[in-house]
């Protein structure tokens, strides 16, 4: 990698940003472009959770606004998006087979917060199931972050080929429009 | 929020091997060589040092293991000491009148306050317990990928520094920028640099 770390988390967070912003039209409108296991006997669903945060760049400290799944769906983050806003963090929910993961997932660092496998709940390992919850637990989280790995690869396939100017920002500058009420 | 968490907070990185491949004996000596001190150091506001997963507070990485079928799993321990400021405060209070009284002086100099202050802040500190925080740290050494499981950033920085030190291998952030870079050429890296924002509407 040619740049350093503190000059790519800053330069590029835009990436972190659009990625996300894709992944929310992308899991509504397209959710077959998403799906990860395509090509194989697996099912998978990706849907936006209870949350969206929203960050407005403005002069001085940029603001924050978190705006739940129970305001009208989020028409309200459609608003803020169409004067610039950025969705800085997400609320998923990743449905693969039978197992249901929920977390928040952050655009400048893709760092993953409140992560739960909702599917079930284990009670905490004895010392002797150490090892095996371990194993187990690592396998959960490399479910999740090999379908983010995916997702994020198709992103920027897309980003590098301009395709996302060409066609798909129109699309998701629409989908603003369209919500915004008189 | 740890690696058994039922709910958790991961950041992610890539490990890059300096010298050489990673064998368990070569972490193991690392974990060793920087291990959080049995018997800490009364006098230091701050010990970092690594512990088993299993065993936190009883730093013995030959009775604990770390190694968990190719994936080593263990934590960084960060004991802090603070003096509350407020105590500070009272005991200079006192020993500034106990001074003033014993020299029959009505005033003491800046100089006489700040040796004053400091012998109070060691000898309070001595006496302060640690608190000790833990974060747990996972690797997998054939896919050099590792997991923090902790987004604080004072810890992470300390993790850096500290896993380098241990173990001479580097740890690269998983960010946006360096999770589309690693999968590049350099032709590709050239054009995903040459990225800009996009606005909606264009």
């Amino acid at each position: 990698m040619k740049l350093d770390i503190v000059t790519a988390y800053n330069k590029y967070q835009f990436l972190g940003y659009e990625f996300l912003l894709w992944l929310w039209y992308a899991s509504e409108k397209e959710p077959k472009a998403i799906n990860y296991f395509a090509d194989v006997d697996r099912s998978v669903e990706i849907t936006v959770g209870n949350s969206i945060t929203i960050e407005i760049q403005g002069t001085g400290y940029p603001e924050k606004v978190i705006i739940k799944r129970e305001d009208a769906g989020f028409e309200e983050a459609f608003l803020f998006i169409k004067k610039g806003g950025v969705i800085a963090q997400i609320n998923l929910v990743f449905k693969i087979d039978d197992l249901e993961f929920c977390f928040d997932l952050k655009g400048d660092d893709f760092s993953v917060r409140n992560l739960r496998c909702t599917s079930g709940t284990m009670p905490p390992p004895t010392s002797d199931e150490i090892e095996g919850a371990i194993l187990e637990k690592w396998f959960l989280n490399s479910e999740v972050f090999g379908c983010l790995d995916f997702l994020y690869d198709h992103f920027i396939e897309i980003r590098l080929a301009d395709e996302l100017r060409k066609n798909l920002v129109s699309k998701i500058g629409q989908r603003v429009s369209g919500s915004i009420k008189d | 929020m740890g690696a058994l968490s039922p709910s958790q907070t991961i950041i992610r990185y890539q490990v890059e091997n300096i010298n050489e491949a990673v064998v368990p004996a070569m972490v193991l000596a690392g974990l060793k060589a920087n291990a959080m001190p049995v018997i800490p150091d009364e006098y230091k506001e701050t010990i970092i040092g690594w512990v088993p997963f299993e065993s936190p507070y009883i730093p013995d990485f030959v009775a604990n293991p770390f190694l968990y079928n190719g994936v080593s799993l263990f934590s960084l321990r960060i004991d802090k000491k603070t003096v509350p400021p407020k105590v500070l405060q009272q005991q200079m209070a006192i020993s500034f009148e106990k001074r003033k009284t014993e020299t029959g002086r009505e005033f003491l100099s800046k100089n006489e306050k700040a040796e004053i202050r400091e012998l109070l802040y060691d000898s309070l500190l001595q006496k302060t317990s640690c608190i000790p925080s833990v974060f747990d740290f996972a690797w997998d050494h054939d896919l050099g990928l590792a997991y923090f499981y902790t987004a604080q950033k004072a810890a992470i920085e300390v993790l850096e520094n500290l896993f380098y030190k241990s173990f001479e291998c580097r740890l690269v952030r998983t960010i946006p920028y360096t999770q589309a870079a690693c999968r590049m050429t350099e032709a590709d890296e050239d054009r995903l640099a040459a990225l800009t924002p996009i606005k909606i509407g264009d």
